[in-house]
């Protein structure tokens, strides 16, 4: 029976495998939260339908906007540093002219590859006041210097987190560019030289007109992976971030609602919001882009 | 306790680093190993259920668990059939997963442990214990019993005991010529500040906390919810009825308003972390802190060298002839609706803690956590601690936990912690009076909370 319609349903039951997976744990849990929004959820017993209630919610919610903000704040920051920082080192390393190319790219890329709460951890004991090791030798300078308050000053929580994210991510920034840079045609460069064309202008006007793409890539890699962050912010603020929610990022807030607060619902219309606002700000990218 | 910064001297990492271990020594001299070696009188002596099989399943977090893992010897003695799994997870992952088993209904353990704050939260899901906790009532320490309870029903066994005192450094007191007796309210102890301050140059200081409003050395439990209780909000934030939110009543503006005042700089480090505390004690440079029942364990291994130097007094109280006591967050024991076996894990809470042995059991694995019995307590009283100069330093808790009124937690409550901190943060910083702060606040948990 099943032997005459085999060679029929038999691509369906390989490419199943996928659809399967997709189905239990990308498109139930998507629109479950969805459904979950709706509903003044807080965990014990199913909660009462409330619309639109929790969305409105948000829009007086002064946690969520400083976290909005906080998260906009570090976007701003980390993502120019990480992502030109990456554009740069990748120039560098795709030069013919420089020695040991692989063991620099090794060396920038070792950081994605230690445990983030490893990272977390280190960064929160180096940076420690006044018994971290930048404190102590700030403080060892003779220079009568005031040790800084990374951790608890609200003014250097984004900064420091950024610091993180630059030392943890630039490799990863690194090789994307670089893999961008390594598929320009060197006919292109060749072209430009004869033409008179000096690297720098070579660079303004071949490399990154072409890395345009690579770039808006990465961009909007950075804008998702921004407003999801963590691990870091916990790590070095905890879930209330830090002294007047300077470290509070959107990731934390969310975090905090549905499994501090076992507020199911309304985390789970924060999660949607952003999930817009990601999407409205890749759409911004994108379009620049393209205009460009 | 969040693994982050301020996690060094919380109550939780203590427990965790002192469970069965690093105590050990000190508890050889105390008077828990000999009253372990009496006989204790049966109180009363439950008749055993008759058929009880199966595996009980324990979540809680390291340093809550090891007495439930200590009893099971005697568990099996009594029933051959029953086994017992202890699951040690983390504090964060214990509450989360308490909420999702009693939510969802699946692979739900028999017995549970979680600070009493989520009482509120987990209510729905939790089996009512009134009845077989009921023959022991007498025994408990009421504080512990109406922590445990919410809107009538006891819901959890109490597992620790935490009021809170205030430790002041008896030598620089008696250098800076401050008598103890006579620092009897908070206006009292900004005074013996300001003499401190200008006889030191502000270089000494009364008190300290971080910014965040956290006391030094202790959990992030907020001055501000010491204060609510001591002016009459049993409740810290929420009515009785669990219905309305209080905090911008007249009583919780008087409590931000004091916490204001000791809050000043010119009396008060307000920004200082648990690390630089430390430092700071060990320095000198601060004479006094308002802490809870483990307090004193982490202080003798913290600052060895200040021994004999410490003594402990009731905290101040807001008002001449007002309430000098407080307490801090304790753990209870409870057995989640829809627990596989809850005849058998109730007899394993029963052996743990719901018993004198257990109690004291219970003290001796976590390094000295006060228990929640009064007989227990009553070994510990005459105890005279010699890291606070002979002082009978139990004595004084126990009669703290008595005088701690009726006390709840209502639903929402951490939550209400996290907004009351964030609105408290400004009032130290100076940037809201206390009745802006605690209005703002009130206003944000009546949203969030949808309470009244």
């Amino acid at each position: 029976m099943l032997g005459s319609k085999w060679p029929k349903i038999a691509p369906y039951v390989f490419i199943s495998p996928f659809f399967v997976i997709f189905l239990v744990f990308g498109a139930f849990p998507i629109v479950f939260s969805g459904v979950v929004s709706l509903i003044d959820w807080k965990g014990v017993t199913m909660g009462e339908f409330v619309g639109l209630r929790n969305y409105l919610n948000l829009f007086r919610d002064s946690d969520f906007q400083r976290a909005v903000l906080n998260t906009l704040y570090l976007l701003v920051l980390s993502g120019p540093l990480t992502i030109g920082g990456g554009l740069v080192l990748a120039v560098l390393l795709n030069s013919q002219l420089l020695r040991l190319r692989g063991m620099f790219r090794t060396i920038f890329y070792l950081p994605m590859a230690v445990s983030l709460v490893v990272a977390g951890l280190a960064f929160s004991m180096l940076l420690n006041k006044p018994f971290g090791f930048v404190n102590d030798i700030i403080l060892r300078q003779g220079l009568n210097l005031e040790p800084i308050d990374f951790l608890t000053n609200p003014l250097a929580a984004i900064p420091t987190l950024t610091l993180l994210i630059l030392w943890r991510c630039i490799g990863n920034d690194l090789v994307i560019m670089l893999a961008g840079l390594q598929s320009i045609s060197p006919e292109l460069y060749e072209a430009a030289r004869i033409d008179g064309a000096s690297p720098f202008q070579t660079f303004v006007y071949v490399t990154l007109p072409l890395m345009v793409p690579i770039i808006l890539f990465d961009a909007i890699l950075s804008t998702v992976n921004t407003f999801n962050m963590f691990a870091e912010p916990y790590i070095l603020f905890g879930t209330e971030g830090g002294v007047d929610q300077a470290g509070l990022t959107t990731g934390l807030l969310v975090y905090r609602t549905s499994f501090k607060y076992f507020k199911f619902g309304y985390g789970a219309a924060m999660a949607y919001l952003l999930g817009v606002v990601i999407f409205v700000l890749s759409l911004v990218q994108l379009r620049l882009g393209q205009r460009d | 306790m969040a693994p982050h910064r301020t996690s060094l001297m919380s109550r939780r990492a203590f427990l965790r680093l002192s469970a069965g271990t690093a105590t050990a020594a000190w508890l050889g001299s105390t008077t828990f190993g000999r009253v372990l070696a009496q006989e204790s009188t049966p109180i009363p002596t439950p008749t055993p259920i008759p058929g009880l099989s199966g595996e009980v399943i324990v979540w809680g977090w390291k340093g809550g668990i090891e007495h439930f893992l200590a009893v099971i010897p005697d568990l099996q003695k009594l029933y051959p059939d029953v086994s017992v799994r202890v699951e040690e997870m983390s504090y964060e992952d214990t509450h989360t997963n308490i909420l999702a088993v009693v939510n969802t209904g699946v692979g739900v353990p028999d017995v549970v442990n979680f600070d009493v704050n989520h009482l509120g939260e987990f209510a729905e899901g939790m089996t009512d214990l009134t009845d077989r906790l009921q023959p022991y009532l007498e025994e408990i320490m009421p504080v512990s019993v109406k922590l445990a309870t919410y809107k009538g029903r006891i819901l959890g066994v109490p597992q620790d005991s935490q009021p809170v005192g205030m430790f002041y450094r008896h030598d620089l007191f008696e250098q800076y010529g401050i008598d103890a007796a006579q620092v009897e309210t908070y206006a009292d102890l900004i005074e013996a500040g300001r003499k401190v301050a200008k006889a030191t140059n502000g270089e000494v200081k009364m008190l300290a906390m971080d910014v965040g409003s956290k006391i030094c050395m202790g959990d992030p439990h907020l001055i501000i919810d010491l204060l609510l209780v001591q002016n009459g909000l049993g409740g810290t934030y929420f009515n009785r009825e669990d219905d309305k939110v209080l905090v911008d009543s007249p009583e919780a503006i008087e409590a931000m308003e004091v916490l204001k005042q000791i809050s000043d700089e010119e009396i008060c480090f307000i920004d200082m972390s648990d690390d630089a505390a430390v430092a700071a004690y060990a320095a000198d440079k601060i004479l006094a802190t308002v802490a809870p029942g483990w307090f004193p364990l982490a202080m003798t291994g913290n600052l060895p060298q200040l021994s004999g130097k410490w003594r402990m007094m009731r905290l101040p109280a807001i008002k001449p002839g007002g309430l000098r006591a407080s307490y801090q967050i304790p753990s209870i024991t409870a057995i989640p609706k829809g627990a596989p076996n809850p005849d058998a894990a109730w007899e394993l809470i029963r052996m743990a803690q719901v018993s004198l042995e257990g109690q004291l059991r219970f003290t001796e694995m976590t390094g000295g956590v006060m228990p929640t019995w009064k007989r227990a307590l009553d070994t510990l009283k005459d105890q005279e601690v010699e890291y606070f100069g002979g002082q009978k330093i139990y004595a004084l808790f126990i009669e703290i936990a008595q005088d701690i009124p009726d006390v709840w937690f209502g639903r929402g409550w951490p939550e209400a912690r996290s907004i009351i901190r964030k609105h408290t943060e400004t009032v130290i910083r100076r940037e809201k009076t206390p009745e802006e702060a605690c209005k703002a606040a009130a206003e944000e948990m009546r949203v969030k909370l949808n309470k009244g």
